[in-house]
């Protein structure tokens, strides 16, 4: 998807790579993009393909740009060893990226979720009502080292992940979870090199390999 | 190293809407306009397709169509009588309004081309230079059209406006797709290849739950 201020709908549609496509959705340049009742599946090497192997990558490169994943299945992508699987949230530098992830399942990716300031775009978004769960590496990532990246996770579950289930790394890069589970990741709760996981006090964080973590503090309900 | 030769826009029972075709060599997506070029009322000859010829060594995509196709003989003619008059008579009975149809199928099908960016450069010689107004004269169906749809038994050379005429690729439906207009899926497909978006549009499969837009080689 590459067109300054257009507006892009992607309803019902099952984007199956098998293996010969790096990317399901490539979001580079548009106003908003719209992912509903879709299934993502298959981006990865089984037929020689190459990298990164991203279900979704959301990488705006000019000013504002909203993504909206909605009641969708994004499964089975991405390559062992590479930064790659479910959905990638990259926008450039300068940019603000609003994303909202509501009613679905990343399931069985490399990583789940990544929310990266690497390039120097903001990054503002929810996500709700999900399942992030069997992914190899980490669940839920968000990652910044200057710009803001900031993800809020509510009513969602991340589990069985193999590596942690919530990740943030970096002194831009934090998160805000409530009524979330959070079990039988590899480990639970993980953050560096500054980054901060705050808790509103409702998510139930056990058994995930003796290594639950902690929250960096807590937030007040209102 | 351009290729170019005839091609089949359209086809009306044993009749076909022919065309010739320039196609620039290595034109990535979407970067630049086509052409459309509108013969004299002799038809189509040499001249036209070596105007197409120079125009896609330069990197565009050149359409010469037939417009003669629905007439009784829609071949070229000579400058000399007895064609010349015969020239002068199928220009008479040309069916203006049929024509600004064909025209908005091929530049429609132009705008579906790989490296088309949604522009179309219209121009015509003596009798063709009326029809490079024709083509201005019809902006609304040349900007595409409100719904346009894709199956897997449909075929790019269609205008994709109905299930029955659908195209058999995203690219060739977005291309027949005007801005903020819906593409919807016929029936399950597969439909083949990636394909870029660079306008607005909805994309719904809605009718065809489990479709799928895997590259099927």
């Amino acid at each position: 998807v590459n067109g300054a201020g257009i507006v892009v709908r992607l309803r019902n549609l099952s984007i199956d790579s098998s293996g010969f496509e790096s990317f399901g959705i490539d979001g580079q340049n548009m106003a908003a993009l719209y992912i509903e009742n879709c299934i993502i599946t298959n981006l990865n090497t089984a037929n020689g393909g190459s990298s990164p192997f991203l279900g979704i990558k959301f990488e705006p490169s000019a000013g504002t740009s909203q993504l909206f994943v909605t009641n969708s299945i994004i499964s089975n992508n991405g390559k062992s060893g590479v930064v790659s699987g479910g959905i990638d949230i990259v926008p450039g530098s300068g940019v603000a990226a609003q994303v909202s992830i509501d009613r679905s399942q990343i399931n069985g990716n490399i990583f789940g979720i990544i929310a990266d300031g690497t390039s120097g775009g903001i990054i503002k978004g929810t996500i709700t009502d999900s399942v992030v769960s069997g992914n190899s590496q980490n669940g839920i990532t968000v990652s910044s080292a200057g710009s803001s990246v900031v993800l809020q996770v509510d009513r969602t579950t991340v589990g069985s992940n193999a590596n942690h289930g919530l990740v943030a790394g970096g002194s831009g890069a934090g998160m805000l979870v409530s009524n979330t589970n959070v079990f039988n990741n590899g480990g639970g709760l993980f953050t560096a090199g500054g980054g901060t996981l705050y808790s509103y006090g409702n998510n139930h964080v056990n058994g995930n390999n003796g290594d639950d973590g902690s929250f960096t503090g807590t937030v007040g309900q209102q | 190293m351009i290729t170019s030769g005839e091609i089949v826009l359209q086809r009306d029972g044993d009749r076909e809407f022919d065309a010739y075709l320039a196609r620039p060599a290595g034109a990535g997506p979407g970067t630049r306009p086509s052409i459309i070029i509108f013969t004299e009322m002799f038809g189509m000859a040499r001249h036209n397709f070596e105007m197409a010829d120079a125009y896609a060594r330069r990197g565009f995509l050149a359409l010469v169509p037939n417009l003669f196709w629905r007439s009784p003989y829609p071949g070229e003619l000579g400058y000399d009588e007895p064609d010349r008059s015969a020239a002068f008579a199928r220009l008479a009975a040309f069916d203006v309004e049929a024509g600004g149809r064909d025209i908005v199928t091929a530049v429609k099908w132009l705008r579906g081309q790989p490296p088309n960016n949604g522009k179309v450069f219209a121009l015509g010689f003596c009798a063709g230079g009326r029809m490079a107004f024709v083509v201005a004269a019809n902006p609304a169906q040349a900007a595409g059209f409100r719904f346009t749809y894709v199956s897997n038994t449909g075929n790019d050379i269609n205008n994709c406006d109905s299930p029955a005429t659908a195209c058999a690729t995203f690219n060739t439906a977005l291309g027949q797709t005007a801005n903020y207009g819906e593409i919807d899926c016929v029936n399950t497909g597969p439909y083949g290849q990636s394909f870029t978006i660079t306008q607005s549009v909805t994309i719904n499969c809605a009718g065809a739950i489990g479709g799928k837009m895997a590259r099927s080689s």
